[in-house]
């Protein structure tokens, strides 16, 4: 593809001081993974004399359907390496955006792994399935018990309060909504003032909240075995329902059996997470955080929507988002409030 | 002109499909062009809808926002859905004036629903339910299939 000459080119040049005391650094391999809505990701293999690594480009784009911190992002990163919840290793955050086009980060690419979620819901990986699921919530439980203060997140994002996180995060997400949506959302809207008059109890603590926890983030081996958690760009620290509500997200069932991800239903997986943590599950909360990720996704959509209309990004993956997903997520609001007939 | 327009969209996307994406080589370009095909697809089901389809919802919003006027305490919002409720006639049929139509429609559906939830009463109650119900029937009759 066109591009493909010039980020060669680019990456060699940011690489080699970096990987080669500034001896020659030659990429190969390098291709744009598909989707990757909210940053283009390219995978390619560094090599130079003596070495070799394969590794992942997270670059922002011009337009995206989510902004976000990226020096956030990387303290969640490097904050988890070395513990129980995986992930891939940090290499180099760039925010000059002479190098590549827009700042960017570079970790290691995780191999050996199935990169396409749903290719997960095929019968070849019937037998990696229920692992996946085990691992998926002790992962979450995990992150969830993680001690985030003295670690690189204290200094890289806000702490709420119990009792407001809640409120941060619905006013965080109704703002977007109303940046923009190009047409009336009165499910959206329905949803939110019932969200505003039914808060849900506070936390025991405040955790780390991945923002975007489900079977599409995380990287599995054939045998079900996660090897990665990625796509931290929305964690932030907050009620730790928000990512149990969110992996059961509509949005997910992508294999139409009821079962999010298509690996465990959802009463399951609440009493592995509840099993795990040593704590019930307040079914208000569970409600309004349900509720909470239909209105967060519907805001991410109608980013999607919004940035297509006004030409900041030609990507075509987001009217199909415009399309496919608007309407069945507000069908699933409606749902998750207990209104449909 | 013949053939109609979700006609010619459909053919683009068999011709893609069979034609054109198994020659592209790259994943990236590969994916772009079956998910440009996928929206030729939805596109080809919308044009031939997507009008009645707004005019059916701005009708049935429309008969709410009448009848919820009746119930609103606030005499200056039950003017304006009164108003609103008052079956439009669209100046022409281009789609961004149906679509006008029916945002405003919906915005004023959105205030009005909020003022009959803080209504008390079985009558506010059983609008409630009735505004639910149509934002549920928008959600099918917009699903694409």
């Amino acid at each position: 593809m066109t591009m493909r000459a010039p980020m060669d080119a680019n990456l060699a040049r940011y690489l080699s001081p970096r990987l080669a005391s500034g001896g020659e650094v030659v990429i190969s391999n390098l291709s744009r993974i598909p989707g990757g809505a909210s940053r283009e990701t390219w995978m390619f293999d560094a090599e130079w004399e003596g070495g070799c690594e394969p590794l992942v480009l997270r670059l922002d784009p011009p337009a995206s359907v989510i902004t976000t911190d990226r020096e956030a992002e990387w303290a969640f990163y490097q904050a988890f390496a070395d513990t129980a919840v995986p992930v891939p290793r940090m290499r180099w955050l760039e925010p000059d955006a002479s190098h590549l086009g827009g700042p960017f980060f570079v970790m290691e690419r995780v191999t050996g792994i199935e990169a396409q979620p749903r290719m997960l819901m095929m019968e070849q990986y019937a037998h990696a399935r229920p692992r996946i699921a085990t691992e998926l919530y002790e992962i979450l439980a995990a992150i969830h018990a993680f001690e985030w203060r003295g670690s690189p997140i204290e200094a890289a994002t806000a702490c709420p309060s119990p009792g407001s996180a809640w409120k941060q995060e619905l006013d965080h997400w109704e703002q977007i909504v109303d940046d923009n949506e190009l047409s009336p959302q009165p499910i959206v809207r329905a949803g939110i003032r019932w969200m505003r008059a039914n808060p849900p109890p506070p936390p025991a603590r405040i955790t780390v909240v991945h923002g975007d926890f489900r079977v599409g983030n995380v990287l599995c081996r054939p045998d079900g075995e996660i090897a990665s958690v990625v796509d931290w760009e929305m964690a932030h620290l907050g009620d730790p329902m928000e990512d149990l509500a969110w992996s059961f997200n509509e949005a997910w069932h992508w294999a139409k059996d009821g079962r999010p991800g298509g690996v465990i239903a959802r009463e399951a997986a609440i009493a592995q997470y509840e099993s795990l943590t040593g704590k019930p599950v307040d079914r208000h909360a569970l409600q309004w955080w349900t509720a909470f990720g239909d209105v967060k996704c519907q805001a991410i959509w109608l980013t999607a929507t919004r940035t297509f209309h006004d030409g900041r990004s030609n990507e075509l993956m987001l009217p199909v988002l415009s399309y496919t997903m608007l309407n069945p997520q507000d069908q699933a609001l409606i749902r998750s409030l207990g209104r449909w007939r | 002109m013949k053939p109609d327009p979700n006609i010619v969209l459909k053919g683009i996307v068999r011709t893609y499909a069979r034609e054109l994406i198994p020659e592209l080589d790259s994943a990236y370009s590969r994916n772009s062009a079956i998910l440009g095909n996928g929206l030729l697809n939805i596109l080809s089901v919308e044009f031939e809808r997507l009008i009645d389809r707004l005019l059916e919802e701005t009708a049935a919003t429309a008969a709410i926002l009448r009848d919820a006027s009746v119930l609103l305490p606030d005499e200056r919002l039950a003017l304006r859905a009164r108003t609103a409720g008052v079956k439009p006639a669209p100046a022409n049929f281009r789609l961004s004036t149906i679509q006008a139509i029916n945002d405003a429609a919906r915005e004023m559906l959105i205030e009005v629903h909020a003022a009959i939830e803080a209504v008390p009463g079985p009558e506010a109650a059983a609008m409630n339910d009735r505004i639910w119900a149509e934002l549920q029937a928008s959600t099918v009759r917009r699903q694409v299939r």
